[in-house]
């Protein structure tokens, strides 16, 4: 980045698109035998799922998959360890244990073949997860 | 999303009828299709009625006739609008963002739903979503929260920048439905929360507001809206006035008063406009009008800066309007 660019008001390739509403974005492409994923978030910021019931969910029209914790791949995390300060703290394991960390935390993914599908197949699933916080 | 139906209504009398069934009335969806992606807002069945004739903007002697479906973008651009009721198109501008502007309607800014973050938390109790079930705001964050007209069961504060400037000018609403036209002033349409604060206004079910009636007048012509918010676009009001002056050789013959961002619905100041009345404009006067209007202001823990604010804005806006009265 030059000097001269700093704090000049440029023009965005991309700007006119964006604020006339023609901009398409990432989700807006379709692509042929595209499956689309949805996340359900944790509605408590610290405690531990008890239960997820998918059931209702994986019986919707379209629905592929409900992946939580109890279903996904272990996935080969290795421990963080900063260059600079070793007490920095672990990055989220997603969808490896039953404990919620934050609020939004990703609790379960719904795959289905529209994401109208997925998105309201993830309502069900939100609507049978029960957990305790602590 | 719940599944509905949607049907575009191509009459009033569909749109009506469809109303007092259940139908939800949607037109620039600004407010309502967010509620609905949210899960706070879930109806069956959705009654379009942008197709209706209801966009015009009508200028008489008498006063403005604003369409309920006008679109804030057009109502403040309208120069009649910017001439003799300065203050709706300031309180417009002010609002949302352009390209919200451009989609809302006036009818639909007017019956917008509070920001409260526990009201648009499905997670979260709230009375006004599901009665019964608590306020969170009152013992949680409550910064943007209101400081008039609150009770115990709710303390959310009203968003419409529109309905605080309709308020200073004795603006109604023209509403039609199965029972026929009737005419609301703007403060009698808004219901405070007392222990029913899922009930906001006091529109019967089929009822379609058609209209915004200002009648014309010298206090009209100068008014003025002044935002005080954390951005300068895009954001609601921490506080806001609307102001309404009349000044005839050195003596305010008429004043009103209200603001946004402090009442659980638009708030007028009589008492304050009260102590303005016969007086000389001055610097004094506009500060003891301030100081009581703020009387009476109930604070929570997070919004007891608003008091001074509210004084401080209102002092500053009745200055700027006592300049071009």
């Amino acid at each position: 980045m030059s000097a001269v660019s700093v704090g000049q008001a440029l023009t965005r390739v991309d700007g006119r698109e964006k604020v006339t509403g023609q901009a398409r974005y990432a989700a807006e492409f379709e692509l042929p035998h595209c499956a689309h994923a949805v996340l359900v978030q944790s509605s408590i910021s610290r405690g531990r799922i008890v239960h997820i019931d998918v059931t209702e969910a994986e019986r919707f029209p379209g629905v592929l998959a409900v992946i939580s914790y109890r279903n996904a791949p272990r996935l080969p995390y290795r421990e963080h360890r900063g260059s600079v300060d070793p007490a920095v703290g672990e990055r989220l394991h997603v969808m490896q244990d039953d404990v919620i960390r934050f609020f939004g935390q990703f609790v379960a993914i719904v795959v289905a073949e529209t994401l109208e599908q997925a998105e309201h197949a993830a309502t069900r699933v939100n609507r049978h997860i029960c957990a305790r916080a602590e | 999303m719940v599944p509905f139906t949607y049907e575009k209504a191509a009459s009033e009398v569909q749109a009506t009828v469809a109303g007092s069934r259940g139908g939800r009335f949607i037109a620039g969806g600004a407010t309502l299709v967010d509620l609905m992606r949210e899960g706070i807002e879930q109806p069956r069945w959705l009654v379009d009625i942008n197709a209706l004739p209801l966009h015009e903007i009508r200028v008489t002697p008498q006063g403005l006739v604003i369409g309920a479906l006008a679109r804030m973008s057009d109502v403040a651009a309208h120069p009649s609008v910017l001439a003799e009721y300065p203050v709706i198109s300031e309180a417009l501008l002010e609002g949302a963002s352009p390209q919200l502007r451009n989609m809302a309607s006036i009818g639909g800014n007017l019956l917008q739903r509070t920001r409260c973050p526990y009201f648009r938390d499905v997670g979260a109790d709230c009375n006004k979503r599901l009665p019964g079930s608590g306020c969170s705001a009152i013992a949680g964050v409550n910064r943007m929260h209101a400081i008039f007209g609150t009770s115990s069961y709710c303390i959310a504060a009203h968003p419409s920048d529109l309905a605080v400037a309709l308020v200073t000018l004795d603006a109604s609403v023209r509403v039609r439905g199965p029972a026929g036209e009737r005419m609301l002033a703007i403060e009698d349409l808004y219901c405070l929360p007392e222990d029913t604060p899922d009930i906001e206004h006091n529109l019967l079910a089929g009822e379609l507001i058609v209209s915004v009636d200002v009648p014309a007048s010298r206090h009209a012509r100068h008014s003025h809206y002044l935002k005080v918010r954390d951005r300068a676009s895009y954001a609601f009001a921490l506080v806001s006035a609307a102001i309404a002056l009349e000044i005839d050789a050195g003596t305010i013959r008429t004043a009103r008063i209200a603001a946004g961002g402090v009442g659980t619905k638009p708030w007028r100041f009589h008492a304050a406009e009260a102590t303005l009345i016969g007086e000389p404009p001055s610097s004094e006067a506009w500060r003891h009008a301030a100081n009581c209007a703020a009387e009476g202001a109930r604070p929570y823990s997070g919004n007891g800066f608003k008091v001074e604010l509210l004084r401080r804005t209102l002092s500053r806006a009745l200055d700027t309007t006592g300049a071009i009265a």
